[in-house]
């Protein structure tokens, strides 16, 4: 079995000299990420987000694997901020909502949990996204098929796409989709 | 069948497909998709650059520098390298090298990749570390 050994993940200072190397495209394409991941969390500004993450490979919280491109690193520090933060928020809330029922004394609606209000504001994103698409029905079927979680021929079989049609409809998904997810 | 995602997941699942479609753009791409927005790439650029230099400061040492740094900590032997006589087969080695990023760290390809302004002087000087960290071994000549 491999072991993670030091020297598998790159120094401090060479975290530094690799991010101060990064090309303009690259620092307009972490831009673009991070107003990307900033939306899933309400409230949650791309500038911040990226400062995160940025502290966070910079102080070795995060590890930087050696061969891993720069933007990939810290995309997935934003990720994880932001599912972190998710959680955050639910804990809070619980604890909020524990504490109101108590004041009450007595038994309230539970219908609306924590993890379901996080979802009301992706709700509303995915509305905006999948309206945005409506349309391109195969583009839009492909979108939801992508949110679902399903594979090709899945996504094919349900929407009752031919293989010329999705292959051309996926090819169009990959131009928009990134035009369409709404940023912070 | 998959089970019931919340709209979370769902909402990352397409984030993760927009993220891997920005990383293959290209420049223009990229600008067309900042225009839509009404914004620009050197504008975008500019502030990630800023965030990032604010909290490294000006790094001490090169990656170059660092590596050589490493191999002389680790004791290994000097490389013996030749470097073509010509600018033209110099750049012609840098350009051979830049496009097979699998012969160097990806870093060091990204950290090359906007080298269309290099002078004849800067593929040398780069030629030279490349060569004394050992990554250009004889097989390169014929090339």
């Amino acid at each position: 079995m491999k072991t993670i050994k030091d020297d598998d993940y790159y120094t401090v200072a060479e975290v530094k000299a690799l991010l101060t190397s990064l090309c303009r495209d690259d620092y307009a394409r972490l831009a673009k990420i991070a107003g990307y991941r900033a939306s899933i969390s309400p409230g949650l500004e791309a500038q911040e987000l990226l400062n995160e993450a940025v502290v966070r490979v910079l102080e070795g919280v995060r590890g930087w694997p050696r061969g891993i491109d720069a933007i990939r690193v810290l995309d997935m520090a934003m990720k994880s901020i932001v599912n972190a933060e998710l959680k955050h928020r639910k804990v809070v809330l619980d604890h909020a909502k524990r504490e109101q029922r108590s004041l009450a004394d007595s038994v309230v609606n539970t219908e609306t949990s924590p993890t379901m209000e996080n979802d009301l504001h992706a709700e509303q994103l995915l509305g905006q996204i999948f309206g945005a698409l409506s349309s391109d029905p195969e583009v839009l079927a492909v979108t939801m098929g992508r949110a679902e979680g399903l594979k090709g021929d899945e996504i094919q079989r349900q929407f009752n796409l031919s293989a010329k049609q999705y292959e051309a409809a996926r090819r169009r998904y990959t131009r928009k989709i990134a035009n369409i997810i709404p940023e912070e | 069948m998959n089970a019931k995602r919340t709209s979370s997941q769902k909402l990352e699942t397409l984030i993760d497909d927009a993220v891997e479609s920005v990383m293959a753009m290209t420049e223009e791409e990229l600008r067309q998709l900042f225009h839509e927005v009404d914004t620009d790439l050197e504008t975008e650029a500019a502030w990630v650059a800023e965030l990032i230099a604010s909290k490294v400061a000006a790094p001490k040492e090169s990656l170059i520098e660092l590596s050589r740094k490493a191999l002389n900590e680790k004791g290994l032997p000097r490389s013996v390298f030749h470097l073509p006589d010509t600018a033209a087969e110099r750049r012609a080695l840098f350009d051979w090298l830049k496009d097979h990023p699998g012969l160097m760290d990806p870093a060091l390809t990204m950290a090359f990749r906007d080298a269309n302004d290099l002078s004849d002087r800067d593929i040398m000087g780069i030629l030279e570390n490349l060569g004394e960290l050992g990554l250009l071994d004889e097989t390169e000549d014929e090339e």
